[in-house]
């Protein structure tokens, strides 16, 4: 077990210092301009410009800066924003941006996970029935049109139906309704969309032949057998599903105008603000990978099948 | 000695639809099951063995239906049951079955009392440490040692024979009267296999079941039959006690059953085997389903399908060679062998 | 018991010659894979009829374009948010452009890029897919390299690559591509680990059968129907990312009217104008809906246990 989970980790560790890597070779490729404010480009000369640059180490040796990157990065720094608010540190200003974001995409999750499971359900005791029809279709909806455009529409009608905020403030509860519930839609659908395929997945197996012959009623082979073994699966996915949306719906911050992270990453691109956007990418990256490990470890614990390490390859 | 009969299906017809096709699975099958006997049912793949003795417990699939007959069981026709509900009155209760492949039959996610003990709690109404005591107990009875540990133990740490035993504990826990039993041992080793039988034998004794072993292994059926059935493209072409069948074997698809034991082979010479395959049973078909494959046609069987001749009280077969205008016939060599090899009767 | 044909009992219960060939007369199958496929999916009503939209709307919009009175650049100072009307059938936008052809020549992008993109997923991921299921050493690295990739938020990923590179539709197209081919690879991956590791292809194999054949027979079926269901799931998928990305500014350049594009557009007149928002939404939303069911309709109809 503990061997196990100590590999998942260095696993994912590696993963992460490779796309740290990756992340941070594709953003010496990020245009120059990014690195001065307005001002500076118009002011400062071609030789001012270059010298600047020098200074910050841009144009050592790619491994050179690779290794200052490393070495700023366990000591905690990781540059400071140019654009946004000049010369202040990344990460204040993320962690100033970053509550916001994780209150709602935390809300968001768990909505989606009950409601979606819920669905899941439902739709799997009644296949092919009226409410499994409407769910597949609620989950086509979802899943097919560009999330845009629902995330539009609630934005639009619901807010005028219902008298509910078109922007978010911190701190007034309802206007955090709508975007809460327009983020939770693709994890409901998802989340009854898994739900449902494993439980279906289940039903064709032999134990539950058996256990219909045991003679035990329909619906306790649904929800003791089934449901029980569908959700083992299903716990792989939560954590790593959690932590992405945690960082927030950056479709949602921006029609909402949630002064969250992803509004704080659109900025940061349009104003070219490169260390900002750097730091902003990595976290993002981190979050994605760490919540795939937890997902796996959490697998350990609840199914009694996994041995050590029976488990290699991808998902 | 007057037994009772404790099911009776008489003149049954399954049918399946497949693509907008009919297939006839099950051609008009009468069987009567007596209590307390073991009746052994052997037949080729795809002769409706199984899919015959699902139709007792209501396990057909969803394509399958009952469209003609009758089982008569505890005084009921249960040929007519529609509802789920009512079957639910029988599976695991009256009549219980155990499946041929023990790998898959448990779930893997709970523990193997639990399995047990869930039906022991749904059929017989006990819960909580009473039920808990009667599931090890009948891991107990069904020969796996240290149960009281074993009980919270999941499937995969036992062995395929220790799970087949725990389905048999499952299977027999509430005391059903009837216990099929389909392909028990097929999926096990040798060795594992005379063990099981012998379990299930054991059991039956002191449970008063009647089983019934669906089989395509007629060292099984030597082993542990009272009564054997033998089965051919949805049709049971004869049926007797197993010395009957073995000894005074009367139809020429159970001489070729017989024939193709390995055991009466002859060194340096093939092995016997009936030639052909079974008919396609999306067709209708005429005469005997058995003819284009037996050495011993009549004319008459490409005709007509016979009837059942009696060949003693508790022996029939359908063939017609058994009708007194049939011509006089030689036993092929090999059953004489068989007859001659065990000292049977002739 | 009479007898049938007037044949006497001593005919009739006479013995008859043994004939090996016609014990062996089964009657086949007729089953055909691909006639259960396109029978199977062709019962499903609503996928044919979505396929069918689907088809002709995209056929139209290319259509549209090219007859389309007025030119999607064009503006027209004075007939600035006019609602739908006889001149210009879907109205005008903020600037006075036609939204007719503004409109159609979006979804025309869209189904470009989706093409694009899609044709090129395939390509990749087919080739990719095998090499990785075929040489056992490739598995590893490969593994790792989908580990990783699978863990970089997409939209991020796309955000950052159209931020280093200028905007523009191949700029889009490329990083669109560059992780799209994955999913591909990973499901043609899988078919090749099953074909070498079934028994029915050990016994093929061990049968003779040339490699040829059991590629076409074992291997292009499920090829065949991974590759149409992935497309077909690619395709909504490209849409929406594009349009989110150009509705946040970061796709195809301002100038080029794209869904996403028009959709940005709207954002702060529509409530006023609904006219700015309906179109684009609705053939949008009908262009997605429709290849994801009839995706998933193929899908369905060729998994052989549905060809009941």
């Amino acid at each position: 077990m503990l061997k196990y989970s100590l590999k998942r980790l260095l696993q994912s560790i590696l993963t992460i210092v490779i796309i740290l890597t990756v992340v941070f070779l594709l953003m010496r490729l990020l245009p120059k301009d990014g690195y001065f404010t307005d001002e500076e480009i118009m002011k400062l000369t071609e030789d001012q410009k270059y010298a600047r640059l020098q200074e910050q180490g841009l144009f050592d040796h790619p491994l050179k800066q690779l290794m200052d990157f490393y070495s700023k990065l366990f000591k905690g720094n990781l540059g400071y924003s140019i654009r946004i608010q000049k010369n202040i540190p990344v990460m204040k200003v993320i962690s100033e941006k970053a509550p916001i974001s994780i209150q709602i995409g935390l809300i968001a999750t768990l909505i989606g996970l009950v409601l979606g499971v819920l669905l899941g359900v439902m739709q799997a005791t009644n296949k092919g029935k009226i409410i499994d029809k409407l769910g597949t279709a609620y989950i086509v909806i979802v899943n097919a049109v560009p999330p845009l455009v629902y995330y539009f529409f609630i934005w639009v009608f619901l807010t005028s139906w219902f008298g509910l905020p078109m922007r978010l403030k911190i701190g007034d509860y309802k206007s955090y309704v709508l975007p809460i519930l327009a983020m939770s839609l693709t994890s409901i659908a998802s989340y009854a969309l898994w739900i449902r395929r494993y439980m279906v997945d289940e039903l064709n197996k032999d134990y539950i032949k058996l256990a219909r012959a045991k003679g035990l009623p329909y619906k306790n082979i649904m929800y003791k057998h089934v449901l029980r073994n569908a959700l083992v699966p299903m716990v792989q996915l939560i954590p790593a599903s959690l932590l992405l949306t945690i960082g927030g719906s950056i479709l949602i911050e921006s029609i909402f105008s949630v002064p969250g992270m992803g509004s704080m990453l659109i900025s940061a691109i349009q104003k070219k603000d490169n260390p900002l956007v750097q730091a902003i990418i990595l976290l993002y990256s981190i979050m994605g990978v760490f919540g795939v490990f937890l997902g796996d470890i959490l697998m350990v614990f609840i199914d009694p099948r996994i041995k050590l390490d029976t488990k290699g390859g991808s998902r | 000695m007057e037994r009772n009969k404790i099911l009776s299906a008489k003149d049954i017809e399954i049918t399946f639809s497949l693509r907008g096709r009919k297939l006839t699975a099950i051609r008009k099958c009468s069987l009567d099951l007596y209590e307390g006997e073991t009746l052994a049912i052997v037949g080729e793949s795809g002769s409706g063995k199984s899919v015959f003795t699902k139709s007792f417990i209501g396990m057909l699939d969803n394509n399958g239906s009952i469209t003609g007959g009758s089982i008569e069981f505890e005084g009921v026709d249960i040929a007519n049951y529609k509802k789920e509900s009512q079957w639910l009155d029988i599976r695991g209760k009256k009549i219980a079955m155990v499946f041929q492949d023990p790998m898959t039959s448990l779930n893997p996610l709970k523990i193997i009392g639990e399995q047990i003990r869930e039906v022991i709690e749904l059929h017989q109404g006990i819960k909580g440490e009473e039920s808990k005591r009667m599931a090890i107990e009948m891991l107990d009875k069904v020969g796996i040692l240290d149960p009281e540990r074993r009980y919270k133990q999941y499937p995969h740490e036992f062995s395929g024979g220790m799970r087949q035993r725990v389905v048999i504990a499952i299977a027999a826990a509430c005391f059903p009267k009837i216990l099929i039993c389909d392909e028990p041992t097929t999926a096990l080793d040798v060795t594992i296999q005379a063990q099981i039988l012998d379990l299930i034998k054991n059991l039956q004794k002191e449970m008063g079941m009647t089983v019934i072993y669906i089989t395509h292994d007629l060292g099984v059926v030597a082993n542990v039959a009272d009564r054997v059935a033998v089965m051919y493209a949805g049709e049971i072409v004869e049926v007797g006690t197993a010395e009957e069948i073995f000894y005074d074997a009367r139809h020429p698809y159970t001489w070729a059953l017989l024939s193709s034991l390995p055991q009466l082979g002859i060194k340096g010479e093939p092995l016997a085997t009936i030639e052909g395959t079974p008919p396609n049973l999306y067709n209708n078909i005429e005469g005997d389903a058995f003819a284009s494959r037996n050495t011993h046609a009549l004319k008459i069987d490409f005709i007509e399908n016979p009837p059942y001749f009696d060949v003693s009280p508790t022996h029939k077969a359908k063939t017609w060679l058994l009708d007194p205008r049939a011509p006089e016939y030689e036993i092929p060599k090999t059953i004489q062998k068989l007859r001659e090899k065990t000292g049977g009767k002739s | 018991m009479e007898d049938v044909n007037k044949l006497t009992d001593q005919e009739l219960f006479s013995f008859v010659e043994f004939n090996a060939s016609e014990s062996e007369k089964t009657g086949s199958s007729d089953y055909s894979y691909w006639k259960s496929v396109v029978i199977t999916f062709l019962k499903n009503k609503m996928a044919v009829a979505l396929l069918i939209i689907m088809l002709s709307l995209i056929v139209f919009s290319f259509f549209a374009v090219a007859t389309a009175k007025f030119e999607y650049t064009k503006i027209f100072r004075d007939a600035k948010l006019q609602t739908p009307n006889s001149t210009y059938w879907f109205g005008t936008d903020l600037l006075g452009r036609d939204m007719w052809s503004r409109t159609w020549y979006g979804t025309t992008i869209s189904i470009k890029l989706a093409a694009v993109v899609t044709f090129f997923d395939v390509l990749i991921g087919v080739v990719i897919g095998c090499l990785w299921g075929y040489v056992r050493q490739l598995d590893r690295f490969f593994t790792e390299i989908y580990n990783i990739i699978y863990n970089i938020p997409t939209t991020i990923y796309l955000m950052l690559l159209t931020y280093i590179l200028t905007q523009g539709f191949w700029t889009l197209a490329f990083a669109l591509c560059s992780t799209g081919w994955l999913g591909m690879a990973r499901n043609v991956r899988n078919l090749v680990f099953m074909i070498r590791d079934r028994e029915y292809n050990l016994a093929s194999r061990c049968l003779g059968t040339p490699l040829p054949r059991m590629i076409l027979k074992n291997l292009v079926p499920y090829l065949v129907s991974v590759v149409i269901l992935r497309m077909a799931l690619n395709i909504p998928t490209v849409i929406s990312l594009e349009v989110t990305l150009s509705f946040l500014g970061l796709g195809l350049p301002g100038t080029v009217p794209s869904l996403g594009q028009l959709l940005a557009h709207a954002r702060t007149k529509f409530m006023d104008f609904p006219h700015l928002l309906i179109f684009p939404t609705l053939i949008v939303s009908v262009i997605t809906i429709s290849f994801y069911l009839v995706g998933n309709a193929f899908s369905d109809a060729s998994d052989p246990r549905n060809h009941v």
